[in-house]
């Protein structure tokens, strides 16, 4: 039998089609996302840096992320041609800043917008905790846009450093936004100081806490749930980020990565449906990207703990990403103390684009969903090709009943499809970027 | 190159035609009897949907009466009424959530959801967000799936030619619209905003994706990207554009529908007056820069780190006409001119093709969008930078009011 349901509230829309068993428990789902804008397209024959104001418009949610990563990608094709690009250590700490702060207040809509309406039978006190999301979203904003004019949809960064030139003042303004953003968290998603819990490494603390995710967790847990969602086990994190290396786990084994063996595929539905989200494998096996797979490359000792227990469980990935924004927050506080004003914001680059004959290069970056690829090759500045691989491609690829997907194999065997929607759901699926 | 600098400057600085920013006397008056008549109307309806009251929720959030008041000053010398009108507007803002408002996404990257959601005012962000009556937006609200597509359903029904459909993302049209499909039933953009447009009482399109096709439509036009005005006919229509649009400009809609139950006055490209009566330009901090010839001529450089102008790295402010340069984003904290990048242009039309390029206009070849640089207000250039400030200098600006139709009440 197969069941439709239509999937919105993801930034944008997906459809899951599901087929059952006898019983009504999920035998395979397939995942499929109806919308195309043509983004690679676009790019090609435009100015290398224009790319820099076309691929943040890619996504109103993430777009900060594509931003760094054309920046990146840039900055390779310079390598690449022998030339080195030199960047300020401020440029560096304000571009991660205002990366993780996007990262911050993704995580916190995703968990009260996305995520909690979805989970049956929970009850939070909606008014209140809809109000400090948007309080708490809207700080982020703030404070990125002292430093990238606007958000979403920053440029503010080009190869060689950052347009911005902050006043001791604007730091000022940030940090106390940060400050006021560390309460928010502190008095809504886990009511203890930040710095306890990154420090914390054993489950039972983090379940004996107050506050919505111990909340969320403890219900999952009393629902039986809290083994739902388990799915390959295999994580993957493609660039180093604020938070820990790059480099790949099958379950607690460490490797380090290699982008040459990252392969897109085309999309497929089996069933015949329209679909625009590309599959995307490491050498052809299919890995878990985001917060989780953050985690377990850097061996963050809680979530760690917390997999021995739960394994890949939409628990542990809720988890993960809920105590990454501790994590990044604390660096953001910690940041903003070592940016020095007297160095320069931007640092021209020895030649243009344009006098490079023939170059390509790649950009990646740690979004808040996962790993983000760009890759681009340019002739004397001007773009011949772009190719984009967005984080939820990696978890949403769609597969075979043999060979399922991360998020499909997550879903087999649930008992019904309200479960399956909240494990669906517990991956942050995003299907603006995902389908450009 | 000093010759064509002094012949842009020229251009730039020409006497022009203003926007109509006072219409006297007994026209505001008249208008003030409507806008009261209309809010005591709302006031005796029952809120839909949303019973939360705007006043319990600013004494909640610990915004009060100065801060609520300082906002509605703001507002009205935005939306170009004069300042007599603040008590109404007050009231109107009190009285939203009886407007009800469906919000769609199509071919879009949610970017201007993103941006309402976190509109300014008294901490309104949150407020607005809570008082205006969203009877239907995808990313907001609690049903998905099935439940949602019920939800709409409902929604249309009971608010039948009463509600303001939103339209985020551009419609794309090639390949029968296979582009872009909503759900099971495989019906297509098109079809979707042609279904939800027929009974809307207005259409508002925000972004510049739904005004103008936006960044999908910027050549080749893959998907064949078009905006809600080449799709809707028969039907008012408000533009709102720019990428992302600003959420002020989204809440002054709103408010002045409420307000006077008729939509602003608009340009040619649809375009309300009271945000894109002026160019990004005219009001830009830099500007002093612009008139004394000093520009940023490469980035990082010394005029970069003193903040000269920007139209030598490409700024397109000169040709923009949008209110960024008064409101800027993110709650007034910055706009893109304020750290150093040039203005894109991404509230005209055909913005990347024409616009955005990595170069001064005066090399891009472009021509000035309708009516021409040279016929714009330039008046209020120098030295009035913020909102206030212009409801001060210009006092009685050109009303936001469709004129046409009051005037028909006139005769
Ligand atoms: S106008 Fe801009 S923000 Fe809006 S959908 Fe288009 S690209 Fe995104
Ligand atoms: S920065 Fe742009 S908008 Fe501002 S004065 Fe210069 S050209 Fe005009």
């Amino acid at each position: 039998m197969k069941i439709e349901r239509l999937i919105e509230r993801i930034e944008g829309e997906a459809t899951l089609l599901f087929e059952r068993e006898g019983d009504g428990s999920i035998r395979f789902a397939e995942i499929v996302f109806p919308h195309f804008r043509g983004m690679e397209k676009i790019l090609e024959r435009k100015e290398a840096l224009d790319a820099l104001a076309i691929t943040p418009r890619v996504c109103g949610i993430c777009g900060h992320a594509h931003l760094m990563a054309t920046v990146r990608a840039l900055e390779s094709c310079y390598d690449n041609a022998g030339y080195r690009v030199q960047i300020s250590s401020k440029a560096e700490t304000i571009r991660a800043l205002t990366l993780a702060l996007e990262m911050v207040q993704n995580h916190f809509k995703w968990f009260y917008l996305t995520l909690l309406p979805s989970v049956p039978g929970f009850e939070t006190n909606r008014d209140a905790s809809l109000l400090a999301v948007h309080r708490a979203a809207s700080l982020c904003a703030k404070a990125i846009a002292h430093f990238a004019g606007q958000w979403p949809h920053t440029s503010y960064a080009l190869p060689g450093g950052v347009m911005c030139d902050p006043t001791h003042l604007e730091l000022m303004q940030v940090e106390s936004l940060i400050s006021r953003l560390c309460e928010i968290f502190e008095s809504t998603l886990l009511h203890a100081p930040l710095e306890t819990v990154t420090q914390m490494s054993q489950v039972g603390e983090l379940f004996e806490c107050e506050g919505d995710l111990p909340a969320l967790l403890r219900h999952f847990q009393r629902a039986g749930w809290e083994r739902f969602g388990q799915s390959h086990d295999r994580f993957i994190v493609l660039s180093e980020h604020l938070l820990g290396p790059s480099g790949k786990a099958l379950k607690t084994r460490l490797a380090s990565v290699d982008l040459e063996m990252v392969e897109e595929g085309q999309p497929t539905s089996p069933q015949g449906y329209t679909n625009h989200a590309k599959p995307v494998r490491y050498k052809s096996d299919l890995y878990e990207a985001g917060p989780l797979a953050r985690a377990m490359v850097a061996k963050q000792p809680l979530i760690r703990q917390m997999h021995r227990k739960y394994k890949d469980a939409s628990m542990t990935r809720i988890a993960a990403r809920v105590v990454e924004i501790a994590a990044l927050l604390q660096r953001c506080r910690e940041s903003i103390g070592v940016i020095d004003l007297n160095e320069p914001s931007y640092i021209e680059p020895p030649v243009k684009l344009s006098d490079i004959e023939a170059v390509q290069g790649r950009g990646t970056v740690e979004a808040a969903r996962g790993s983000l690829i760009h890759s681009l090759r340019l002739r004397r500045g001007k773009i011949l090709r772009y190719c984009i691989v967005t984080p939820t491609q990696w978890n949403l690829a769609n597969g075979t009943p043999e060979d399922p997907g991360v998020a499909q194999k997550a879903m087999v065997g649930l008992p019904d499809e309200t479960a399956a929607e909240v494990v669906f759901r517990s991956f942050d699926v995003c299907s603006v970027c995902t389908t450009q | 190159m000093t010759d064509k600098r002094e012949a842009v400057k020229k251009l730039f600085t020409a006497k022009s035609s203003r926007v109509e920013t006072n219409k006297g006397d007994v026209y505001y008056q008249r208008l003030y009897a409507q806008c009261k008549k209309r809010i005591e109307a709302l006031k005796t309806l029952e809120p839909f949907g949303n019973k939360l009251e705007l006043q319990d929720l600013l004494s909640e959030e610990g915004v009060d009466r100065r801060d609520f008041m300082k906002w509605v000053s703001a507002t009205t010398a935005m939306l170009m009424l004069p300042s007599f009108f603040e008590p109404l507007v007050a009231e109107a803002a009190e009285v939203m959530n009886r407007v009800p408002v469906i919000w769609i996404e199509l071919q879009d990257c949610a970017g201007n959801s993103e941006a309402f959601i976190r509109s300014d005012g008294p901490k309104v962000d949150e407020i607005i967000l809570e008082i205006i009556s969203l009877e239907f937006q995808e990313t907001l609200m609690a049903a998905a799936g099935h439940q949602a597509e019920a939800q709409l359903h409902d929604a249309v029904e009971t608010f039948k030619g009463k509600y303001l459909l939103f339209v985020e993302g551009s419609i794309p049209t090639a390949m029968n619209g296979f582009y872009g499909t909503i759900g099971p039933s495989g019906e297509t953009f098109e079809e979707h905003l042609t279904r939800l447009s027929k009974d809307a009482a207005a259409i508002v399109a925000v972004g510049s994706c739904a005004t103008f096709g936006g960044v999908p439509a910027a050549a080749p036009n893959p998907t064949g990207a078009k905006g809600v005005m080449d799709i809707v006919k028969g039907k008012p229509i408000i533009n709102i554009p720019a990428c992302p649009a600003n959420p002020a400009n989204m809440v002054g809609v709103i408010l002045h529908y409420v307000l006077t139950g008729q939509i602003p006055e608009l340009d040619s490209l649809l375009r309300p007056k009271f945000a894109f009566g002026y160019r990004i330009h005219d009001n830009c901090e830099r500007r002093a820069h612009f008139d004394a010839g000093e520009f940023v001529e490469e980035w990082g450089d010394e005029g970069a780190k003193n903040n000269f102008c920007l139209y030598k790295m490409g700024c397109k402010g000169p040709m923009t006409f949008n209110n960024c340069s008064i409101v800027r984003y993110n709650e007034g904290v910055n706009w893109p001119i304020g750290v150093g990048r040039g203005c894109i242009g991404c509230s005209e039309p055909d913005f990347w093709d024409k616009y955005a390029y990595e170069r001064p206009m005066a090399d891009a070849n472009i021509k000035a969008p309708t009516g021409g640089v040279e016929k714009t207000v330039d008046e209020f250039g120098l030295g009035v930078l913020t909102a206030t400030a212009v409801g001060i200098g210009i006092h009685a600006a050109a009303s936001a009011l469709a004129g046409k139709k009051s005037d028909e009440g006139e005769k």
